[in-house]
């Protein structure tokens, strides 16, 4: 008895033990190493085989790296989808954007602007500074620029042009318009005057001369710019710049509208800044909207309802300055407090705290930066860049996957779901009742077989496709996918219970005198629900990829909501074969990691279910 | 008292190419708190009669022809409900193959309290401890574990105990063993055959015992029917079957003189019935017997004997039964 009461307590030693080092896995304390080995259910030794499968750990972090990326990540970066930005289409993989040249604080800020990803700058020694990413070469300053003392920089989308100390324009980058270049009929008008600014818009370049006269060359077919009446020309004080239409103040305090008429922006100027009554100190223009600060320190705003431009914070100080990005507006008041308003699609209006003491903004389209009384940047927000780079409407591939991978897993599931509840179902009753209904539902499951897929989800889709919203399209997806993929596992199920139905214990239960329904539902199914689990794993990676392999044909989910089969879509054109590999390799990869960890995850189930099989 | 009564019990099965007649005019009767051996060879229609007591039948199945007593009761004609009643808890069966008669995803205690939850109306709590002392009453050393473990865990042995221990643990009546101790050892069959008595005499359980295995007939059995294709062709109480009587059966003769003995003679071969049991859909006229008897006259072939007492409790189903001591 004591002998006894001795191994007990060293036993209860040991056990203490080793649940300190396994983290209390041993549970039950009472039962010996030998024992505890002994009880597991079957269930769990399915799970132990099933974990200690490698293949199925490659699966299991797979699919838990996949489903965080896409339900985890998509809480964090929420989408619009119907966003599009044709400034930002198709730009490469890169971030920085903003991590600006700590060298040019040294001399002093004279000129910050962005173009669509990359910044240019000037200093107060007329050094060039560039950081952010290079699009179309207009990053790299070329060496007769880095040579000469600038005097001033202008810098459009896609291209920069710079102002020397001698009045010499040089342009580099995208020159399809030979934007880069002072065209022959303006340097023909420039030979007794000076150039002394150079402006820069969306593919389109101007020069001001010391005659006030502006001079506009690129890409004017749509705008217009290059029209320059004849009654501004030789007022000509300052200039903003903007997509369809330029800001001219002129020398009688007049601020008039250039280009493109009839819009918001150049329709409504109120009078007394049209007609210079009111003294303009400072101006900013952004898509199609304007500002305007007047001299007693209040700004006046008007254009487009767009992003929520006219909703202008309330100001209590007098402003100092104001700046004008593309879709975004701002004022600097006096205690140097950034005031932002606009769309925030890529953070422009998300002014952070260190931009305390600003004393001007410098802002282009997506790139600000905040520069103090010494001309120095101390802050600097945005469009910081694409880690995945972006699609041909300008929208961000890395957020598009985590959104466009809930959908292709969404509908994968709920696809699963429909299919086994139908399949279990049938294949059930089948087996059970047996007779004409199971000759009934059998030949109603060939017939489902004999359905060929994808020209039936082809003339559904586009028969009530078109009546229906993409949201709804996406629906029909999964009830369709989830209609036809049954029969396989209807069959699985049925044979199984065919098996089951038949073994020992079943007859022992019946003579216990358990019921026949619960007999059914009780005993055998849970001995058939382990095959169909591992089915239903299987057919889950099916149903990703058809539901990608649909939408890369156009015929399931609708663009603008992302998957991962309509992202794939964009493989269709060559160019973007070729040109923009992120667009493409990335979903695909996407779905091959998610197909693949399910697929891995299914077999190893399977193999754990059945580990006779693997012996073969 | 008489527990249970079978009269003129016939079984059929529909199939497609023709009835087969499994059970063909049985009648059997069993006193309260005696075991009764039916003892045949392979597709003579033990189990089916078995079967049909508890009237766990195929789908092609049913009673044709006859009433089955229980209790004074008659439960050929009861409705499926009543008869899930009567299962397990006055009438329980075990089988024969104890390793698959369990279900193997849930462990012992689940199923045997399942059993004592449906009749018994017992709590889950209940239910667990009547388990566990079911078990500690077949002789199963550690019951607790036993109570926890899933059937793969368990021997062939244990399981057939376990099995006992969920037939008896309504406290039934009347237990059907169908073969129970075929698939196991013989020293575990000693065990389980023992054991089988101890609970008898313990709980005063009638047995049926269903077996092919005259040894173990010997052993359990009070008194015993003899089956050959679906017919019982001869009852008597054990000890007139294995000595004292008179008369026997001339099949009953076979099955006995084809046991080997101690004291035969090593050199001389062992006398054995030849042929084999005809197939159920092509039964022989007159005698079923007939075609393999030694002594099968042109009577034999033609007619067929009846069910006659030789002696008040000894029925043979011959016209000319073997006299003892005669060969």
């Amino acid at each position: 008895m004591n002998d006894k009461k001795k191994e007990n307590a060293f036993q209860k030693f040991g056990h203490s033990l080793k649940s300190l080092f396994s983290g209390g896995f041993f549970g039950r304390k009472q039962l010996n190493v030998l024992e505890e080995e002994e009880i597991q259910s079957p269930s769990k030794v399915i799970m132990k085989n099933f974990l200690h499968n490698r293949l199925a750990q490659i699966g299991i972090v797979g699919f838990l790296f996949i489903f965080s990326f896409t339900f985890i990540g998509s809480m964090f970066y929420p989408m619009d989808p119907l966003y599009t930005e044709p400034l930002l289409q198709d730009i490469k993989p890169g971030r920085g954007y903003l991590s600006y040249d700590e060298d040019l604080n040294k001399a002093g800020v004279k000129d910050i602007q962005s173009g669509a990803t990359f910044t240019i700058a000037l200093d107060n020694d007329g050094k060039v500074y560039s950081w952010g990413q290079n699009l179309e070469g207009a990053f790299d300053i070329p060496s007769e620029v880095t040579d000469e003392t600038i005097a001033k920089i202008a810098v459009g989308d896609r291209h920069a042009l710079a102002l020397t100390k001698n009045g010499e324009v040089i342009g580099w980058g995208y020159n399809n318009f030979n934007q880069d270049q002072l065209p022959f009929e303006v340097k023909n008008r420039l030979f007794d005057q000076k150039v002394v600014d150079i402006f820069a818009g969306d593919k389109y370049s101007a020069v001001l001369t010391d005659q006030k006269k502006l001079y506009v060359w690129g890409s004017t077919m749509t705008n217009h710019l290059d029209i320059v009446p004849d009654e501004y020309q030789g007022h000509i004080k300052e200039v903003r710049t903007s997509t369809y239409n330029m800001l001219l103040l002129l020398d009688d305090g007049r601020l008039v509208p250039l280009g493109v008429s009839g819009s918001p922006l150049t329709d409504n100027i109120p009078k007394k800044i049209a007609s210079g009554e009111l003294k303009v100190k400072d101006y900013a223009m952004s898509f199609r909207n304007a500002v305007v600060l007047d001299d007693q320190g209040k700004i006046h705003v008007w254009g487009s309802t767009d992003n929520g431009l006219l909703n202008v914070p309330k100001i209590k100080e007098k402003v100092i300055s104001v700046a004008g990005a593309k879709n975004a507006l701002y004022a600097v008041g006096e205690s140097g407090k950034v005031y932002a308003w606009g769309s925030d699609a890529l953070k422009e209006t998300n002014v952070p705290a260190d931009a305390k003491g600003t004393k001007k903004v410098y802002a282009s389209y997506f790139q600000m930066y905040a520069v103090n009384d010494d001309n120095k940047v101390i802050a600097s927000w945005g469009n910081n860049g694409y880690l995945l780079g972006t699609d041909g409407t300008g929208r961000d591939v890395f957020i598009r996957l985590m959104h466009g991978g809930k959908v292709t897993l969404l509908v994968g599931v709920i696809a699963v779901l429909i299919s086994a509840f139908i399949g279990v179902l049938i294949g059930m009753v089948s087996g059970f009742k047996g007779g004409w209904l199971d000759n009934l539902l059998m030949r109603l499951t060939e017939i489902i077989t004999s359905i060929p897929f994808m020209p039936l989800v082809i003339t559904l889709s586009s028969f009530i496709g078109t009546q229906m919203s993409s949201d709804n399209k996406m629906y029909l997806i999964m009830v369709i996918l989830g209609l036809l993929s049954w029969p396989p596992l209807a069959r699985l199920v049925r044979s199984q219970i065919l098996i089951e139905r038949e073994k020992d214990f079943v007859l022992a239960a019946r003579a216990m005198g358990i019921k026949e329904h619960s007999i059914v539902l009780r005993h055998i199914l849970p001995n058939v629900i382990s095959m169909a689990i591992v089915d239903m794993t299987l057919n889950y990676a099916i149903m990703m990829l058809q539901e990608a392999a649909l939408s890369f044909l156009g015929f399931g989910v609708q663009p603008p909501m992302p998957s991962w089969g309509n992202m794939l879509n964009a493989a269709q054109d060559s160019t973007v074969i070729q040109y923009y590999w992120w667009q493409w390799i990335l979903p695909a990869v996407c779905v091959l990691i998610a197909a693949l960890s399910v697929n891995l995850i299914g077999n190893a189930l399977g193999d754990a279910i059945d580990p006779k099989a693997n012996e073969k | 008292m008489k527990l249970l009564e079978i009269n003129n019990l016939h079984t059929y099965f529909e199939t497609k190419r023709g009835l087969i007649k499994a059970v063909n005019g049985v009648t059997l009767s069993l006193e309260e708190g005696r075991t009764l051996g039916i003892v045949g060879e392979s597709g003579s229609g033990k189990s089916q009669t078995a079967m049909s007591i508890l009237k766990l039948f195929e789908k092609n199945q049913k009673i044709y022809e006859g009433e089955i007593k229980f209790m004074g009761k008659n439960i050929s004609d009861s409705t499926a409900k009543e008869m899930s009643h009567i299962r397990g808890n006055d009438i329980s069966m075990i089988f024969q193959e104890p390793m698959t008669s369990l279900n193997p995803i849930f462990t012992v205690n689940r199923q045997i309290s399942e059993v004592l939850r449906l009749h018994q109306g017992m709590s889950k709590k209940e239910a667990e401890e009547q388990s566990i002392k079911m078990l500690e009453s077949v002789k199963i050393a550690n019951p607790q574990r036993v109570n926890k473990s899933y059937p793969f865990e368990l021997s062939g042995g244990m399981r057939q105990r376990v099995m006992i221990a969920m037939a008896l643990a309504c406290k039934p009546k009347l237990l059907i063993a169908d073969e129970p101790t075929t698939a196991l050892d013989v020293t575990i069959q000693a065990q389980i055959l023992r054991l089988m008595n101890d609970l008898k005499a313990e709980t005063g359980t009638s047995i049926i015992f269903i077996t092919h295995d005259l040894g173990v007939i010997n052993q359990m059995a009070d008194d015993v029917a003899v089956m050959y294709c679906g017919q019982v062709v001869e009852t008597a109480p054990v000890d007139k079957i294995f000595q004292k009587s008179e008369y026997i059966h001339p099949y009953t003769e076979g099955l006995l003189t084809s046991i080997p003995r101690l004291d035969s003679d090593p050199k001389k071969r062992l006398d054995a019935i030849p042929g084999a049991v005809p197939h159920p859909l092509n039964l022989p006229k007159g005698c079923k017997f007939a075609p393999r008897c030694k002594y099968a006259t042109d009577k034999c072939r033609n007619e067929e004997p009846e069910l006659k007492a030789v002696s008040p409790d000894h029925n043979i189903r011959c016209f000319f039964p073997v006299k003892r001591g005669d060969k």
